[in-house]
């Protein structure tokens, strides 16, 4: 029987622990789940906070980011789809990624199971462009 | 009602200007030096530049923005240097010396941002202005600002 395709997807998580790549190759198995599972357990520690030096603005249908200043060093225009626009809303107020998840499981269907990943790149992906930061205890 | 979850999507389009734009440094005059120079030295033992009007001040060479190290081809090498913001004496052309003496030319392919230089510009009444100051490079993640 065949199954139903499905969009590939690739997830790029971070790794909060303090190994190296290198580092991880010889784990077995059972060891490098369990070092992720930790690494997640940091991660999902962690407090985000979208950097108000961007300031959202709506332009018809389309949400876009504003840098306000230099801090944010990119000279383009940062539109958002709607999914973008709602976790970018939830990070406004400081939040951990199971909190939003929280949020965003009350508010949408996840018929593919993709959400939790899909969130943990969303902050993977902006704390590197700074556009969201890591609210330090 | 709950919707359905789509996966969160971000565009950033890059600004490109419409025209080229080349890269340039600025450097300011550092003012007090160079006027302290214009009083000690002259054309002659009789006078000093400063007394034939050699003078430096913030609202003209002391600005950044009065002279300009182009690069116009953005390859990291200056092609020439200019002095723009002159007071009545239009755009005139910048030439580089090596040091303080203002003795050796120096090719201005070897300045970039951060260089300490000594540059003259000239009158064509044979006055010559002796400046110096620090080549600041402009922000060229942001061509439009520049």
């Amino acid at each position: 029987m065949k199954r139903i395709y499905r969009k590939p997807k690739l997830y790029i998580l971070p790794n909060m622990g303090s190994l190296s790549n290198a580092q991880l190759i010889p784990l077995s198995d059972n060891e490098f789940a369990l070092y992720m599972q930790k690494s997640k357990e940091i991660e999902y520690a962690k407090v985000y906070k979208a950097n108000p030096n961007l300031i959202m603005r709506k332009v018809g249908d389309e949400c876009v980011l504003v840098p306000t200043n230099f801090e944010i060093d990119i000279n383009a225009l940062i539109t958002l789809n709607p999914t973008a626009e709602f976790l970018w809303k939830q990070f406004e107020t400081p939040s951990t990624i199971p909190q939003v998840l929280a949020k965003a499981r009350a508010a949408h269907d996840d018929e593919d199971g993709s959400m939790e990943n899909e969130i943990r790149c969303f902050v993977n992906d902006y704390v590197q462009y700074n556009f969201i930061t890591e609210e330090k205890s | 009602m709950k919707t359905k979850w789509i996966t969160p999507r971000t565009e950033i389009e890059t600004f490109v200007p419409d025209e080229y734009i080349a890269v340039c440094w600025g450097v300011a005059c550092s003012v007090d030096a160079a006027n302290s120079y214009e009083k000690s030295h002259g054309p002659s033992r009789w006078e000093t530049w400063y007394a034939l009007g050699c003078t430096h001040d913030g609202a003209h060479c002391g600005n950044s923005s009065n002279q300009v190290v182009q690069d116009s081809n953005n390859d990291g090498i200056a092609e020439g240097m200019t002095e723009i913001g002159t007071d009545g004496l239009g755009t005139l052309e910048c030439t580089v010396y090596t040091d303080a003496t203002y003795s050796t030319i120096k090719s201005i392919s070897e300045v970039g941002a951060g260089s300490y230089i000594y540059w003259t510009t000239s009158a064509a009444d044979g006055r010559v202005w002796h400046h110096q100051g620090r080549v600041i490079g402009t922000d060229v993640t942001r061509p439009n600002a520049s």
